[in-house]
């Protein structure tokens, strides 16, 4: 029977093939289960909340009230000045910044709360209205005076779709970098030992960089021409976003070939890169702001560069922003690239002497 | 002096691993005899490989004369013994071709031209084109090619920088009779007083007539080191018996 001898080969393969095909068919899948940890909440719980004096009549008591009301929804920061918070939630480390007025515990007065919000994070619209909701009633109940919080918004207004761009971009440069440039190298490995006699892995590399970086380039104009087309006000060719996709490609880039060279260029090294990529998608707050499922995963993205490269990439395409504020940032990324790259070469040399 | 002195070396894999296997499908080197879990695929192998010398290796496949090439081209690092090469440039045509499979014949050779560190003169690429008769295939991409032309293609980017030692594993693999000729010419031209071939086969009646030394490698060890017999055939044959 045609059907059993072709399943006995199958089996063949299979065991043959048992170290990738357990990567397949247990790595992966487990990956993305163990995604859906991250996601604790349907609602926000520990979002970050900047908590900052609205003017010198403000005391410490007065604070301390708020942060108390604002634990119930958020994770309260305390910030020097209103010009500090706003930098802050430019910067996506926060996403609520609350002016506390004076005198809460005067029974007499009004307490007028100023809520800022970015227009910017998009899923966080209507989030930061019932967040404003839940202040007003919680430290009406905890304040003598009567409490009036406002929602005021900064920032420019984007659409959904808008929004939308630097998640796709970041997508796009994730599978790119960690997956299609590693499985491009590992196709050439038969021609790794003439390579070897007659250049070096490392100049190899340096070159598939600098080709495969400017194609993500060429990538990049796409994007921009596509988003365009469809009448996007998205800046997705200003310096600060090339920047940041320039770091994240070298990163990630590096940190798929360390794994492809760790792994002596194995079919396995590449769905490794894939579960890799699949967590990162998890974890970064690609699309949520952070903390806006559990204060796990806001740990867990800001331990990752792709959060900041994603924050960077959203704020330079969707925000006229000061490309100052997120240095901080960059140095992040500058930091990982050159780890990741300290790590490819820890890997090659394995690679070198394994053989 | 020696144009490369093999001492003593010893080379052992780590059990049968994966990695092993991957290595050996690779390489095309097959592991000989176990010892306590390990694999050795050389065991106490002394060779010199005189200047201007055609040094033949022969063995039977898996004996581990590509596992000696890979070690003398410094492309593994021996588990014991030392090799040295003081001074010599070493090109390698290896048994698996080695190239890149999206170029064009004349493409791979003008990439691998650019990255020798004194890249030779266009002429020398013509003449290895002309030499090992690459012509009908220069224009053909190297994934296409036959096997014949495959070996043929990997001799040339062997020979490409003119080194001074010239690895060939088994370099008429594949290859017409009217080529085999062409390549044996060839070769012969190019081994000059400095210049020193060492050639790897199984197939003994190949390179005898040119060979000035013959190394016979068996299961990992050296059963034979001296000049070719003339019935070397018949001496080839009464080595492997024992």
């Amino acid at each position: 029977m045609d059907l059993i001898a072709l399943l006995y080969k199958e089996a063949i393969t299979v065991r043959r093939n048992l170290a990738p095909i357990l990567l397949l068919v247990v790595l992966l899948p487990s990956a993305f289960a163990l995604g859906t940890v991250v996601y604790q909440n349907t609602v926000p719980q520990d979002i970050p909340v900047a908590v900052v004096a609205a003017d010198e009549s403000t005391t410490e008591q007065d604070i301390q009230i708020v942060r108390e009301g604002v634990s119930i929804f958020g994770e309260p920061r305390e910030y020097g000045s209103t010009e500090a918070a706003v930098d802050a939630l430019k910067r996506e480390q926060v996403y609520l910044v609350i002016e506390v007025p004076g005198g809460l515990s005067d029974p007499n007065s009004t307490a007028n709360f100023t809520v800022h919000a970015d227009r910017g994070i998009v899923p966080f619209h209507e989030p930061s209205e019932v967040a404003t909701d839940i202040l007003n009633d919680e430290l009406d109940q905890l304040l003598a005076a009567d409490v009036n919080a406002r929602l005021e918004r900064v920032g420019r207004d984007p659409s959904l779709s808008e929004y939308l761009v630097p998640t796709a971009t970041m997508f796009f440069v994730v599978l790119y970098s960690l997956v299609f440039l590693p499985r491009q190298v590992r196709s050439e490995r038969q021609v790794f030992d003439r390579l070897r006699t007659d250049s070096s892995l490392e100049a190899v590399l340096a070159s598939k960089l600098v080709v495969w970086g400017l194609l993500l380039g060429v990538g990049m104009v796409s994007i921009g021409a596509m988003t365009a087309y469809l009448g996007y006000s998205v800046a997705v060719l200003s310096p600060l976003v090339l920047g940041t996709v320039a770091l994240s490609f070298v990163y990630l880039a590096a940190t798929g070939l360390a794994v492809l060279f760790a792994m002596d260029c194995s079919e396995s090294a590449i769905y490794v890169n894939f579960a890799i990529a699949g967590v990162t998608f998890a974890a970064s707050s690609l699309f949520f702001p952070v903390g806006f499922f559990s204060a796990l995963r806001a740990t867990i993205a800001r331990l990752l560069p792709t959060h900041y490269s994603t924050v960077t990439m959203r704020s330079g395409m969707l925000k006229s922003v000061d490309p100052t504020l997120y240095l901080e940032y960059v140095g992040y990324m500058l930091a990982a690239s050159v780890v990741a790259l300290a790590l490819l070469e820890l890997s090659l040399v394995r690679y070198r002497r394994a053989a | 002096m020696p144009a490369v002195t093999v001492e003593d070396v010893e080379k052992r894999y780590r059990g049968r691993s994966r990695a092993d296997r991957l290595r050996s499908a690779v390489t095309g080197a097959e592991p000989q005899a176990r010892t306590d879990g390990a694999v050795v695929a050389l065991d106490g192998v002394s060779l010199t490989l005189e200047r201007g010398e055609f040094h033949g290796l022969l063995g039977p496949n898996g004996s581990g004369k590509t596992t000696l090439f890979r070690l003398i081209a410094g492309l593994e690092r021996p588990t014991a013994g030392t090799i040295s090469r003081p001074d010599a440039t070493v090109g390698y045509s290896f048994q698996r071709p080695c190239f890149f499979d999206d170029l064009t014949v004349r493409e791979n050779l003008r990439v691998f031209r650019s990255l020798q560190d004194d890249p030779p003169a266009w002429d020398w690429v013509e003449s290895l084109i002309d030499g090992l008769r690459l012509d009908p295939a220069a224009h053909r991409v190297a994934g296409t090619l036959s096997g014949g032309f495959s070996t043929k293609l990997d001799l040339a980017l062997g020979l490409l920088s003119r080194p001074d030692v010239l690895l060939l594993d088994e370099p008429l693999t594949d290859v017409d009779d009217y080529s085999r000729r062409r390549i044996r010419g060839f070769l012969a031209d190019y081994q000059r007083e400095d210049r020193t071939i060492l050639v790897s086969t199984h197939n003994v009646e190949d390179f005898v007539p040119v060979l000035d030394r013959v190394t016979v490698i068996l299961d990992g060890t050296v059963r034979f080191d001296g000049e070719p017999a003339e019935d070397a055939l018949g001496q080839y044959r009464e080595i492997l018996v024992g």
